[in-house]
């Protein structure tokens, strides 16, 4: 089984809900991410809550690369 | 990825064996969306949840809004739909496609809990598996909420 990132991200600067997605990989700060085409630059990210075997939960902050 | 693989990741069915993934695989119907299409409707009656294996779609709620208001956009992994299936109310918002080639795995609530019946640890895991999924949930809007 591989490991599943559970991100709940906001976005910065814009009228946005934000979201919930699932990653295959960890993302850190300064990486591209692309939620349901949109592009986005994590500026900040952090555990939210604690692991749970392959399945981890993040909380990021991000930009608009691009629409 | 096959089917199995598929929901081997998905956390709503972390902790099950491979027998009850299964199972689980057994009663999951795929289905494509486009982008715009509606998923759900808020105050409707729901018979089914679903879980997006790829694209994403937007939650809305009118709520006292005089038009819906989008409150979460949910991508690959997530669940829709689950709250009919715990409290067996009307839908609570109404779901929106926002990428074309969206596949949705579709369990109608029946097939569910019939299976649950069947082998009451799939409806143990898989409701404490809805229930942590309702709190991050929670926990994502207070930080949006935070935000403002």
């Amino acid at each position: 089984m591989m490991a599943t990132y559970k991100i709940s991200y906001i976005i910065q600067d814009v009228e946005h809900p934000g979201g919930i997605v699932n990653l295959n990989y960890q993302p850190v700060a300064g990486d591209t991410i692309d939620v349901g085409g949109l592009l986005l630059e994590v500026r900040e990210i952090f555990e939210l809550i604690p692991a749970n075997n392959d399945f981890y939960y993040l909380h990021a902050t991000c930009k608009i690369i691009e629409a | 990825m096959n089917l199995l693989e598929l929901i081997r990741n998905i956390e709503l069915f972390r902790g099950l064996n491979t027998e009850e993934l299964e199972a689980i695989a057994a009663i999951c119907k795929s289905r494509n969306l486009s982008k715009g299409e509606i998923l759900v409707t808020e105050n409707e009656i729901g018979d089914e949840f679903y879980i997006i294996s790829q694209g994403a779609a937007e939650v809305l709620v009118r709520a006292a809004a005089p038009t819906p208001q989008s409150i979460i956009h949910l991508g690959s992994g997530q669940v829709v739909g689950e709250m009919a299936l715990v409290d067996k109310g009307p839908r609570s918002a109404t779901v929106k496609v926002l990428q074309d080639n969206t596949r949705v795995q579709v369990i109608h609530n029946a097939d569910f809990k019939a299976l649950c019946e069947e082998n009451k640890n799939i409806g143990y895991v898989v409701m404490g598996n809805i229930a942590a999924d309702l709190s991050f949930k929670l926990r994502h809007r207070n930080l949006v909420s935070g935000k403002r």
